[in-house]
């Protein structure tokens, strides 16, 4: 259903915690790295995203806080 | 073969950056305001956190960079903050001068900490890193809003 499918991308926006000022710019150019659309994704595009995204995360987080945010993101792929 | 002072270079520039995260949020803090200003913005202010994490990206954009590794944070970081901040409203000019005036003061900072030898061929470096970087951020920006 789009609602929750949008939904699931709204969720990782919020576990990042990345900044407000670029996070959607961050997780949309990862998404796309691995031709996921955030507005349709699942928890089967967020698997294949997920490398994306860490990367991203460990460039503006501090390492112990970029683990914690990626685990807690990983958990919406399961 | 040995390595040349001139190589030598940019890495010292890193070692410098690297130890003065907390001078590139300063730089930041500073030049905020000013454009601010300058621009008459209704902008939320920006919370510790946005500046740290601001900080953080700029300086593994500067690590590829000085690592010749590539150009994706490079990319991943401009566009990310020029399509943040334009699709909230903010004008082109005004990312143009809040960055101008941030690395301004970077230049003087990282600079001050470069043997006195070293500091012109360190100064001639930067101002092209830093005018590649606002000419990279214009180029995102212009894309950007011509793309609608």
């Amino acid at each position: 259903m789009a609602i929750g499918k949008t939904t699931l991308y709204k969720r990782v926006l919020a576990a990042s915690g990345l900044s407000r000022i670029f996070v959607d710019g961050v997780l949309r150019r990862a998404c796309a790295r691995a031709n996921v659309n955030v507005d349709t994704m699942t928890p089967e595009g967020l698997r294949k995203a997920l490398p994306y995204i860490e990367d991203s995360l460990r460039i503006y987080l501090p390492p112990d806080e970029a683990e914690r945010r990626i685990g807690a993101i990983r958990k919406f792929a399961e | 073969m040995a390595s040349t002072q001139a190589d030598d270079l940019p890495l010292l520039l890193l070692k410098i950056a690297r130890g003065h995260e907390q001078a590139w949020i300063e730089s930041l803090r500073k030049a905020v305001p000013k454009s601010r200003r300058r621009f008459d913005l209704p902008m939320p202010p920006w919370v510790d956190e946005d500046y740290r994490q601001l900080a953080r990206g700029y300086l593994a954009v500067f690590e590829e960079a000085v690592m010749k590794t590539g150009t994706v944070r490079r990319e991943a970081y401009i566009d990310s903050i020029v399509e943040g901040m334009l699709k909230s409203g903010v004008p082109l000019d005004y990312l143009v001068h809040v960055s101008v005036a941030s690395q301004a003061g970077l230049l003087v900072d990282w600079v001050a900490e470069v043997p006195f030898e070293q500091r012109p061929a360190a100064i001639d470096w930067l101002m092209g890193y830093f005018a590649d970087y606002i000419a990279d951020m214009m180029g995102a920006g212009t894309r950007f809003l011509a793309r609608g």
